[in-house]
């Protein structure tokens, strides 16, 4: 799994289990209120989110988010995700 | 020096969507939202009542369809701000900038389940880019500006701003038309890399295919298309958002691809070692299975949108970057190819893998859908705007449009949202009040936007209907055909009202044919007049959309009538 979208995000995958990977996600986010939509969309791409953990630093929210699914489901999260912190650090202007 | 506290915020939001260039709204007004339309009474933008607020939700995206524009529609908390939803994700799925404006109630009462109150901003945050609730007014001028920043792109969609009726109210200082703006341009470019290799794929390719796709309408890119197909005489074919981003004469321009696309669009994507996709997204509509999809072709994907690039088909080379400038490059290299390669051979030979239309022929004495259209589009003014709802009209309409622009063919495609066809209409004849706009409708749709005649009758828009009825929810019913043994459930509409009473009955003129002898008159009549027509087809029930690549299917399984028997003779009540 690769990450390509800049500073907003990383992606560290853990391991390979059943099909389903484990990546631990860190986002950061000018709008808190994104992590509703994150949650709706891992629920959506059927993968499972297992910690989320978030912080205010320097008035940017710093999320941590572990995701467990497919290979396939976190790729079109990636994707999601990508759109969708574009358009948070756009709004946030 | 301007008074601290000499506007408000509903004045503030007025005076930014003109600066904004925003000259209509549509919407429809409620208890929270009043402040805005007490403002907007004394204000020069002009307010366009729909009688649905899923009616202005339609019509601000037909009005940024056709003119690439940001569409604004506005209304009030709760059942009006939902209303707007289905309106918002068709700009969405579609990428059609629209900003809409929603009251929410007081700030004390959010969150107490207040008298129309909705969590909207939630609601909206599947179907927009962005939605967001502003509680301070002091923040309205950024929000809304970030809105429309956001809204046109790079990728266009839609952003809801939701202000609670106190900040609507609040004192807030005048807005100084001369502050700095923020101004989104979207000029990025692929890297060398990678034009590099597109351009090395192309020249070692046998048998190219372009595929061209509303990104080339968003970018204003169809003319560097054009461009690359005559250059390499290139056959290419076009998603339903691309239809007239080619040029729809051009001899290499195999038709609209996809599950009721033409054959040879479709054939030649199959037989393609290379696709170039320029602003697409490969729908399923569009790819049928995916991992049957182009299999002998590598893909060179075009997308402002990263996000786009290996979603659903494996791509060789990603360009990302704004289409007219992708192509520009393209151009540039591939016309300084000391060997440059010309794709005329393959071209005819793609055009020659498929044939006409198949169409049913329908029984003696009944009107048949696809010669209407047919005649219709024969006659059509060249720049005429065309909206459709959403079936088998759509598609009949997408297969036979003759676009030469790429805003003049308008359609939920993404979203396939029935009640499209009539308010988008109403949008873009607001936009371009001289020019021919026609709503193209089946029975079904129709009857979602039947209100907004008395829109057009109030505005005097001159927007044509032209009503292909069939009596049944057609698609569905042919579905139901087709994959689920003629068991026709719910599709039945032979109770219909008539629909040329209930025209004259909001003062607007309608006529009826029953018959193929009528069309060629009435359509003449239709189209001559500047003002609102509806033009009722009474069409044959069981004709059928083909050719049909079946869900899920290859372009190897693609129907072109019935299996095995002739059009079925329905009984149709009289």
């Amino acid at each position: 799994m690769r990450w390509s979208a800049g500073q907003a995000k990383t992606w560290k995958a853990k391991r390979s289990r059943l099909d389903c990977t484990s990546v631990t996600l860190a986002l950061v986010l000018h709008d808190w209120r994104l992590v509703e939509r994150i949650v709706g969309l891992t629920n959506r791409l059927g993968c499972a989110l297992t910690r989320l953990d978030l912080h205010l630093r320097d008035r940017l929210y710093h999320a941590t988010i572990d995701v467990t699914g497919p290979p396939d489901a976190l790729r079109r999260l990636d994707a999601q995700l990508t759109r969708l912190l574009n358009d948070d650090k756009e709004m946030s202007r | 020096m301007p008074d601290p506290a000499d506007s408000t915020g509903s004045q503030l939001i007025l005076d930014i969507l003109s600066d904004e260039g925003v000259d209509v709204v549509f919407g429809y007004p409620g208890g929270a939202i009043m402040p805005l339309y007490d403002a907007l009474h004394r204000h020069s933008i002009r307010h366009i009542l729909t009688r649905h607020e899923q009616a202005a939700s339609f019509a601000a995206g037909g009005y940024a369809r056709a003119t690439g524009r940001v569409g604004v529609c506005m209304a009030t908390s709760g059942p009006g701000a939902t209303n707007l939803i289905t309106g918002l994700l068709d700009a969405q799925m579609d990428s059609v900038p629209v900003v809409a404006i929603t009251g929410q109630v007081r700030t004390p009462l959010m969150g107490t389940d207040a008298f129309q109150e909705a969590d909207v901003t939630s609601i909206a945050a599947a179907a927009t880019k962005r939605s967001v609730c502003v509680r301070d007014v002091t923040d309205l001028e950024r929000a809304l500006r970030a809105a429309f920043r956001v809204a046109r792109g790079p990728r266009p969609g839609p952003v809801l701003v939701d202000v609670p009726q106190d900040v609507l109210k609040a004192a807030c200082p005048r807005f100084n038309a001369f502050a700095a703006r923020p101004i989104a341009v979207a000029n990025e470019r692929p890297g060398d890399a990678a034009l590099s290799e597109a351009v090395e794929l192309i020249r070692r390719a046998e048998r190219p295919v372009a595929i061209v796709g509303g990104g080339a309408r968003s970018a204003n890119a169809t003319q560097m298309f054009r461009e690359l197909c005559a250059l390499l005489e290139l056959p290419h074919t076009a998603t339903i958002n691309g239809l007239g981003c080619a040029a729809p004469h051009d001899p290499r321009f195999l038709g609209m691809l996809g599950m009721h696309g033409w054959k040879a669009a479709n054939l030649a994507v199959n037989s393609a070692d290379l696709v170039l996709a320029l602003g697409m997204r490969f729908d399923d509509r569009v790819t049928g299975r995916p991992d049957k999809f182009a299999r002998n072709a590598v893909v060179v994907h075009a997308d402002i949108d990263a996000s786009e690039f290996n979603k659903v088909i494996p791509v060789r080379v990603a360009l990302r970057g704004d289409l007219r400038h992708t192509l520009a490059h393209l151009l540039q290299r591939l016309a300084e190819l000391e060997h440059r390669p010309r794709f005329s051979g393959w071209a005819a030979q793609a055009k020659a893998l498929g044939g006409p239309l198949p169409a049913d022929r329908t029984p003696q004495g009944e009107l048949s859908a696809t010669e209407v259209l047919d005649a219709f589009f024969a006659v059509a003014p060249d720049d005429a705007i065309v909206t459709t709802d959403v079936g088998q009209h759509q598609m009949w309409a997408a297969q036979r449009a003759r676009a030469s622009h790429p805003r003049n063919f308008l359609t939920s495609a993404g979203l396939g949202a029935m009640g499209f066809g009539v308010p988008a209409a109403m949008g873009a004849q607001l936009a371009f009040p001289e020019r021919t706009v026609v709503a193209i409708v089946g029975d079904g749709g129709f009857q979602m936007s039947l209100p907004e005649l008395a829109t057009i009758k109030r505005y005097a828009l001159p927007v044509k209907i032209l009503l292909v009825d069939n009596r049944r929810l057609g698609m569905v019913r042919q579905w139901q055909e087709l994959f689920y043994e003629r068991r026709y459930s719910a599709t039945d509409l032979s109770d219909n009202p008539d629909f040329v009473t209930i025209a004259r009955g909001y003062d607007l003129r309608a006529e009826r044919i029953d018959d193929a002898g009528e069309i060629r008159d009435a359509l003449e009549r239709f189209l001559v007049a500047r003002e609102p027509r509806l033009l009722h087809c009474a069409c044959f029930p069981a004709e059928n959309v083909w050719p049909l690549i079946p869900p899920g299917a290859t372009v190897a399984d693609a129907m072109e009538c019935r299996p095995g028997e002739n059009l079925e003779s329905e009984a149709i009540p009289a």
